[in-house]
């Protein structure tokens, strides 16, 4: 008897695996390229989530910097003093608030910024900081009702509506504004006064040099002093400078602030697989010194501002970099240096790299794109330029690095608080 | 003769069902986040954008270049003077302790599928306008001295905007400081401050 043959033979099989690899190719021919298209779509997306961050952390930030109260467009007439809290270090935080934006090219000088933190107490993540590119500093101050009812002279002592023993310690630093003048200092412990309801605030150290002088040309100076001495004379206790300052006195109405400070600047998180650098941001406390290093964005591969100087000439803007500024020189053509203070706009160059890759096909070849370097020439990003300031990333071919998706952005902002 | 069912269609097709819905649900959750983000982020930009436009129309106004019409508005404050009536702007109760003056905007038109182009019924902005330094009184000096070698004098005025979005919790508050340059003629015992040669911001922020 002859058995029933169940299956398939040899050549049905065939047939059917000819056919079904056909199919497959045919399916892979379609889903392939659809793949890198989206891997492609997928890292420029990531790439434009991080663009739209920076828009918003930068643009928050400048609307504000340099505000220090009723006149922010002082410029000599703000002048700092400090009681120098902790005792053991120098006057370097309120430094920092002379202008609304500081630099510091150097990584170094970021290093033992953050040290400072470090020292103080708080331990920050940062033992091996590498920066790459600048770091910016944008100062100001906290939007304070804080009012000045009396100010004292001769005991260095400011009374202050209300009960602000919650806002103020000893330590803070904060910015007296009177809309003509502004000192910055930091006061001791505040003491409340039950019977007036207003606070005491202590700024002296009672020695010689702790008094409020001003040039006594009346305007245009930049000797308006809380407790520092005046030019190399002695305080203005002494008889000699008695007769070439006179003290000046807030009155009544000023506007007390406390001070704020924020740090941008690059850095490798620690811990991470392949990383690149990220955007941190350190908040500076109300007396002076940095606080926690927050990383805003992952994926900056560069980060370059430029300030801009109007020129006398023409009014056209000219942007250089932070060591440019910081040379001393007469750019705009008013026959002084330039100082932080005359700058009217701001540029910052940031260069994103996708978390993810953009596919192989796409990702072969060095990617290019145009980004200022340290003397804020635009340099031509190649994979053949040689100045690692503007193209820190020139990576072997064959790098998984080389296949990320890189976009450089620049955001241009005019600053509010300027001079008119 | 009756067919003997045993079958997996009903139990599968349930399973199936359950994973659809519930793809179905948290795509839905996501996407409600996510409209719940952008909707708060429009408001913010309205609740901006109203402030913005009513302290750039209170700055470029004919009303700032009159003192004397500035102290007649009901918005108007001497902080300078009186300090303790100063409105606190960090706390919303300015408007009403302090009544502002209500800045007149376009109306803002929604386009809903359903209703057509409605235009939203939002209250408008609020400006309080504050005098704060004149340096003919408040010159700071001591011992009593004049300021006898400057050739204008300047009065500061700070304007501080309230406006609010689609819902009354999203809120703006935005303020600057312009100032008054009056040419001063030493010569003239009565000259009045009240017409300032020329007028420049010298402030900005966002309060709130």
């Amino acid at each position: 008897m002859q058995h029933k043959v169940v299956g398939y033979s040899l050549i049905e099989t065939m047939v059917g695996m000819t056919i079904g690899l056909l199919v497959m190719s045919g399916i892979m021919s379609v889903f392939g390229p659809a793949l890198e298209t989206y891997r492609q779509i997928d890292a420029i997306s990531q790439v434009q989530e991080m663009e739209r961050t920076a828009f918003s952390i930068f643009s928050k930030a400048m609307e504000s910097a340099g505000y220090i109260g009723c006149n922010s467009s002082l410029e000599t007439k703000l002048n700092h003093h400090t009681k120098v809290f902790p005792a053991s270090e120098d006057n370097w935080s309120a430094m920092h608030y002379e202008y609304p934006f500081r630099i510091f090219p150097s990584a170094q000088n970021m290093t033992d910024i953050l040290g400072q933190s470090r020292q103080k107490r708080r331990p920050l993540d940062t033992d091996n900081i590498t920066l790459v590119g600048d770091v910016l500093f944008i100062s100001g101050v906290f939007p304070s009702p804080i009012t000045l009812l009396n100010h004292r002279i001769d005991s260095q002592d400011i009374e202050v509506l209300g009960n602000q023993t919650q806002i103020l310690e000893a330590g803070t630093l904060v910015t007296l504004n009177d809309c003509h003048r502004a000192a910055t200092f930091q006061i001791g412990e505040p003491q409340y006064d039950r019977t007036t309801r207003t606070t005491w605030l202590h700024y002296g150290n009672s020695t010689t040099n702790n008094c409020t002088a001003m040039d006594d040309d009346g305007r245009d100076t930049d000797l308006v002093m809380l407790g520092v001495k005046v030019g190399s004379q002695a305080g203005c206790d002494s008889e000699q400078s008695r007769s070439q300052f006179l003290a000046y006195r807030f009155p009544a109405g000023s506007q007390v602030s406390v001070k704020s400070g924020a740090y941008y600047y690059l850095a490798y998180p620690s811990g991470r697989e392949n990383p690149s650098p990220s955007l941190y941001r350190v908040y500076v406390d109300e007396d002076g010194f940095p606080g926690l290093a927050s990383e805003m964005i992952s994926g900056v591969e560069n980060f370059r501002p430029l300030y801009g100087i109007r020129q006398t000439s023409d009014g056209n803007i000219s942007y250089l970099t932070a060591t440019q500024l910081s040379e001393e020189q007469d750019i705009d053509g008013d026959g002084e240096m330039e100082t932080f203070n005359n700058i009217r706009s701001i540029r910052i160059h940031l260069l994103f790299r996708s978390e993810s890759s953009k596919g192989k096909k796409t990702g072969s070849g060095y990617q290019i794109y145009d980004f200022p370097n340290e003397d804020g020439l635009i340099v031509h990003c190649d994979g053949y330029a040689t100045d690692r300031t503007a193209c820190p990333f020139f990576i072997d071919k064959d790098s998984v690095e080389q296949s990320r998706y890189r976009r450089p952005l620049t955001l241009s902002f005019y600053l509010r608080n300027t001079n008119p | 003769m009756m067919n003997k069912n045993d079958g997996f269609i009903l139990p599968i097709g349930l399973i199936f069902l359950l994973l659809l819905s519930l793809l179905s649900i948290s795509s839905l959750k996501s996407s409600g986040l996510q409209y719940k983000i952008t909707s708060n982020l429009t408001d913010r930009l309205l609740s901006f954008e109203r402030a913005e436009s009513a302290l750039s129309q209170v700055e470029n106004s004919e009303l700032i270049w009159n003192m004397e019409k500035i102290r007649q508005t009901p918005g108007y404050y001497n902080s300078f003077n009186d300090p303790h009536g100063a409105p606190n702007f960090l706390q919303n109760d300015w408007d009403q302790t302090h009544p502002g003056i209500p800045i007149a905007l376009p109306s803002i038109v929604s386009s809903d599928s359903t209703e057509g182009v409605v235009a939203l019924d939002l209250p408008p902005p609020l400006v309080i306008l504050e005098e704060l330094y004149f340096t003919e009184t408040h010159n700071g000096l001591n011992p009593d001295s004049q300021l006898t070698n400057v050739p204008f004098a300047e009065r500061y005025i700070r304007i501080t905007t309230k406006a609010q979005g689609l819902r009354p919790s999203t809120v703006t508050v935005l303020q600057s400081v312009i100032k008054h340059r009056y040419p001063r003629d030493t010569a003239s015992s009565t000259q009045s401050f009240e017409h300032p040669l020329e007028i420049a911001r010298v402030s900005w922020h966002q309060i709130q």
